[in-house]
């Protein structure tokens, strides 16, 4: 089961930079580490990050073993216009993980 | 005829000391101008923007000088930058060569990001120095450097999960050898 966070103003001015924070669960399993019993365990990890503005991609980040379990980031961006923010993260396995906010801009 | 021994001494010394204050200007011109990466980075730079030569500067790293675990770092990437259309970050990243794969973080941002500073949470494998680069619109490429102590490193938790029948065998293999070196003499 994944949880995920968002944190990002709900109204803003137009023009306005925001601080977005978000956290995912995810073990992130880098590949570098044994099991109790000295099997490796494989890697797995979300390996991009994205998150798109009304459909423009805003923030891009291409994660690897050195990102630490439950990945969390925090960004900014411009709020230029009322809309939907979408935030994607990409499994290695091939799952999606994916969650939206709006924001009102005055 | 042999010189005298105070002579020679004082010669080999001015020549020594000589030689070495040179490298050392040499080497102060060198980290003043460009941040030297290893190997592997400069590569991993080289492949992403097409030119390993960082200028100190622009960039700053904000992150702990010591961290009791290397599992989880708190790191901001900082970089002064006005982010318009004409003068904005396109790319930083982050490296860490002490880790088994170098790479800590790649950012890919723009005008729309706003501002150029990212924080998230890494791992950190041994104590060394962490890199930073970025790069700007008009093609420069900026870095810095910081060294971090890491207590306890990532990747090394088999040290307290020790695998009790493994362990075991091994002390029986090693008493055995020294028994029979204790027989051999």
């Amino acid at each position: 089961m994944t949880t995920i966070r968002i944190s990002i103003p709900e109204t803003a001015t137009k023009g306005e930079v925001i601080e977005i924070r978000t956290l995912i669960s995810h073990p992130m399993d880098n590949g570098y580490q044994v099991d109790k019993i000295g099997m490796r365990i494989p890697r797995q990890i979300l390996h991009t990050f994205s998150v798109t503005y009304n459909g423009v991609e805003v923030f891009h980040a291409n994660m690897h073993p050195a990102q630490a379990t439950n990945p969390y980031m925090v960004f900014h961006t411009v709020a230029v216009e009322s809309g939907t923010l979408e935030f994607t993260w990409l499994d290695d396995d091939g799952s999606v993980f994916s969650d939206t906010r709006t924001i009102t801009v005055q | 005829m042999i010189e005298p021994t105070r002579r020679r001494f004082l010669k080999r010394v001015g020549v020594g000391a000589g030689a070495m204050a040179l490298v050392a200007v040499v080497q102060q011109s060198a980290s003043a101008e460009t941040i030297e990466l290893p190997d592997r980075e400069a590569a991993i730079l080289l492949d992403a923007f097409g030119s390993s030569v960082l200028t100190p500067g622009k960039i700053s790293l904000d992150i702990p000088i010591l961290a009791e675990t290397g599992l989880s770092v708190p790191i901001t990437f900082k970089v002064e930058s006005p982010m318009t259309d004409a003068d904005h970050v396109s790319r930083i990243m982050g490296f860490a060569p002490g880790n088994p794969e170098p790479m800590l973080a790649d950012y890919l941002i723009g005008p729309r990001t706003g501002k150029a500073e990212v924080s998230t949470r890494i791992r950190l494998a041994r104590t060394g120095f962490v890199y930073a680069a970025a790069k700007l619109s008009d093609g420069t490429l900026w870095g810095t450097k910081f060294k971090i102590i890491v207590t306890l490193g990532a990747c090394m938790e088999d040290i307290f999960d020790v695998d009790e029948a493994l362990d075991a065998e091994r002390r029986a293999v090693r008493s055995a050898a020294r028994a029979a070196a204790r027989a051999a003499e």
